[in-house]
């Protein structure tokens, strides 16, 4: 990935305590193309710095435990290598267990 | 050994008798406790097709190995009987200081036979047990019993009761301790109704010895650290309630009776805004650091009132009724724990109910008057006071629980009663959660979400949620045989995440609590050796495969909105991973325990038992 390479928009959406600790629903972030969801992670935690050490590690690359993510609402994913589709809505959740 | 009594306290209401029967090591080992050593207890003082409502039926209270040891979030216990929903096992867990006391009468579970001349208070100080008239205590909710219970006995004692739901033998009442924290599933209050008992005050001196004390107390300051760092904060802060909003956005929010999967009025009810709405209290289970409770105060202009709030409670009174406005969820829950009514069935079977109406099946003159419509915030709290109270026509049929109900009205009104062998639906959409689908369907206490945890799978990257396929099987064997240990130890479910690694830390700390050496695979067998005498016992109470099945409308209708519409599940698929669940747990294609499996667990004995442990 450059620094060259032309943007694309994908929206993070929040759920339970990144939610909380941003005080947004969903944020929209710019990215470059062929980012990965570990680069959009570090963006959001740019773009709401609050959510560092509560939902995202404090370096900006992973997700701090009982955390989640989830592409369109559709499919879970833990590999954050995965390259962002253009428009793509990915879901910031607390992990289930139970209730 | 360490950490139990080695006996059942067994008490006859019908002899006015008690006695010990005597628990062996190696039985307390191969069931460990709570869950566990219930549904043993069950199989062997059960009597073979007892009625659920009748007085052979045992109500047994089962302690844990881990009580008492300060470890958080362990002061548990587990009630067991045949339920009257389902005529198969029924259990159900309650965390209350209700736990310690019993564990301290000198036994490590309490069989209840028979039933009392007239409605009473079992009293039970260490060993000596007697029966108090509670005539004056009869209509009375479960927090003026237990009240009223402490007042004429002390406040030493410990009150498990019933409120007039379970006096009326609502198949789904519940049994309540600690201020309306309730044991809720299953109708285990209607077992206590039925036996003539409005109360059960406890209290005992007797404790166990632990095999290495010190050993304990250092895992319990290191455990109780670890269960407030990240991966409990969603409980702590927003508790269960924190599951709407996602659920609703992943499509596996039940609404309107499963006709829909999302609630266009989730976000009012969701966990994130009432934590800013209605800046909920936190409470916490005897001995626990997390406290995942959340205490709701009404905040509109109407009476105040308060109810402990969780998922359940929360989607099963409210977008399963189509109700999105939270103070009548509040109100709603609040009167179901005083009513002593399971949350989750009351709002199932009321969502059917509305389904009904809404197909012109429920006349308001069916209803006595009353306009059962999806959103009607008034109806909702008007039928749940009917049903506890067995109102003439509409209450009494709805307090048949969704199975009988649907088979009274008839008109295919079956098809949308959602229940699994009489268990109503917990919040969980089976069509968009495929392998929550499976455990729902096979869970021998019906449709639970506690004793499977199978949706864990479903919300990770290991399958995919929407799809059906012939690994599910392995996965929710693997899922219930967790639980199964995790329900006899007792842990709470919500710790499960601080673990670094559960069976090992639970082997260490059985082998800490009791001084026999324990690996990992110890419990995993406990766990597969558990779900097998839960099943077994199910086969011997009339079990076939097609009781393992789901709701019609899980299995015809594709799903409408949200993300997952145009999902289905079919009768092919349910089969399939049905099919997958019975290989993986070896058993026959009929779902069979064959006898290579039942001597593999080591259980020929318990079948063989002689029919005098059953008293009748
Ligand atoms: S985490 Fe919640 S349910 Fe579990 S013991 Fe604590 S307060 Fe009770």
């Amino acid at each position: 990935m450059t620094s060259a390479a032309p943007a694309m928009q994908c929206t993070m959406e929040l759920f339970g305590m990144a939610r909380l600790a941003a005080g947004r629903v969903a944020v929209t972030l710019a990215v470059p193309r062929g980012a990965t969801l570990a680069d959009a992670l570090a963006a959001l935690a740019l773009a709401c710095p609050t959510l560092l050490g509560k939902a995202i590690a404090e370096n900006g690359a992973a997700l701090l435990p009982g955390h989640v993510l989830n592409l369109d609402g559709r499919s879970f994913v833990d590999d954050l290598s995965q390259p962002v589709r253009p428009g793509e809505r990915i879901l910031l959740l607390s992990d289930q267990a139970g209730g | 050994m360490h950490g139990y009594h080695g006996r059942a306290l067994v008490i006859d209401l019908t002899a006015g008798a008690s006695r010990y029967d005597a628990l062996d090591d190696a039985t307390l080992r191969a069931f460990v406790g709570g869950g566990g050593l219930g549904s043993y207890l069950l199989y062997r003082y059960c009597p073979q097709g007892a009625d659920p409502l009748g007085p052979w039926n045992p109500l047994i209270f089962v302690t844990s190995p881990l009580i008492g040891t300060g470890l958080t979030t362990t002061s548990k216990f587990a009630v067991v009987a045949k339920s009257p929903l389902t005529g198969f096992i029924g259990d159900s867990l309650s965390s209350s200081y209700l736990a310690p006391e019993l564990k301290k009468l000198g036994a490590d579970a309490v069989v209840i036979l028979g039933q009392a001349a007239r409605w009473s208070v079992l009293c039970i100080d260490d060993g000596a047990v007697t029966v108090r008239d509670a005539a004056h205590l009869l209509g009375q909710d479960t927090f003026e019993t237990e009240a009223a219970v402490k007042r004429e006995l002390g406040p030493k004692v410990r009150v498990a009761c019933i409120g007039p739901a379970g006096e009326r033998l609502v198949r789904y009442a519940s049994i309540a301790t600690d201020g309306g924290r309730q044991a809720g599933r299953t109708g285990i209050g209607a077992v206590m109704g039925s036996k003539r008992l409005k109360a059960i005050a406890v209290h005992g001196t007797q404790r166990v010895t632990l095999a290495a004390p010190e050993a304990i107390e250092s895992y319990a300051v290191d455990l109780r650290a670890r269960s407030l760092g990240q991966a409990t904060e969603k409980y702590r802060v927003l508790g269960t309630m924190a599951n709407v909003a996602s659920f609703n956005r992943l499509g596996a929010l039940p609404t309107r009776n499963f006709q829909q999967a999302t609630f266009e009025q989730a976000a009012a009810v969701s966990g994130e805004t009432l934590h800013r709405t209605h800046a909920p209290k936190d409470a916490h289970c005897a001995n626990c650091t997390i406290g995942c409770e959340k205490v709701l105060t009404t905040s509109d202009g109407g009476a105040k009132t308060s109810a402990r709030m969780e998922y359940e409670s929360l989607f099963a009174l409210g977008p399963l009724c189509g109700v999105g406005d939270p103070n009548v969820v509040v109100r709603a829950a609040r009167a179901c724990d005083a009513l002593g009514l399971d949350t989750i069935s009351t709002g199932v079977t009321i969502a059917w109910a509305m389904e009904c109406a809404q197909r012109g099946l429920l006349t308001p003159q069916d209803a006595g008057g009353m306009r059962l419509r999806f959103g009607d915030g008034d109806a909702l709290l008007a039928a749940i006071e009917l049903i506890a109270r067995r109102g003439e026509g509409l209450g009494d049929l709805l307090a048949e629980g969704t199975r009988q109900a649907s088979a009274r009205v008839g008109e295919g009104s079956e098809a949308w009663a959602m229940h699994v062998k009489g268990l109503e639906m917990p919040g969980y959409e089976p069509r968009s959660l495929q392998t929550m689908a499976l455990g729902l369907a096979v869970s021998t206490r019906g449709a639970c979400h506690n004793r499977s945890s199978a949706y864990e799978a479903d919300f990770s990257a290991e399958v995919d949620r929407l799809r059906a396929d012939d690994r599910r099987g392995a996965i929710a064997m693997r899922t219930e045989d967790f639980s199964a240990v995790l329900d006899s130890m007792i842990w709470c479910k919500f710790l499960r995440k601080a673990f670094t690694d559960f069976w090992g830390e639970s082997a260490r700390a059985y082998e800490m609590v009791t001084g026999v050496p324990t690996a990992p695979d110890d419990l995993r067998r406990a766990g597969e050796r558990i779900n097998n005498v839960k099943k077994l016992f199910n086969i011997r109470e009339g079990w076939t495969r097609a009781d393992d099945t789901l709701p019609a409308r899980a299995l015809e209708e594709p799903l409408r909105d949200g993300v997952a519409a145009g999902v289905r599940l079919t009768r092919g698929d349910l089969d399939m991973m049905i099919g997958s669940y019975y290989h993986a747990r070896g058993w026959t294609e009929e779902g069979m325990v064959p006898e290579g499996k039942i001597g593999e667990m080591g259980l020929e004995g318990l079948l063989a038992q002689p029919s005098s442990d059953r008293m009748r």
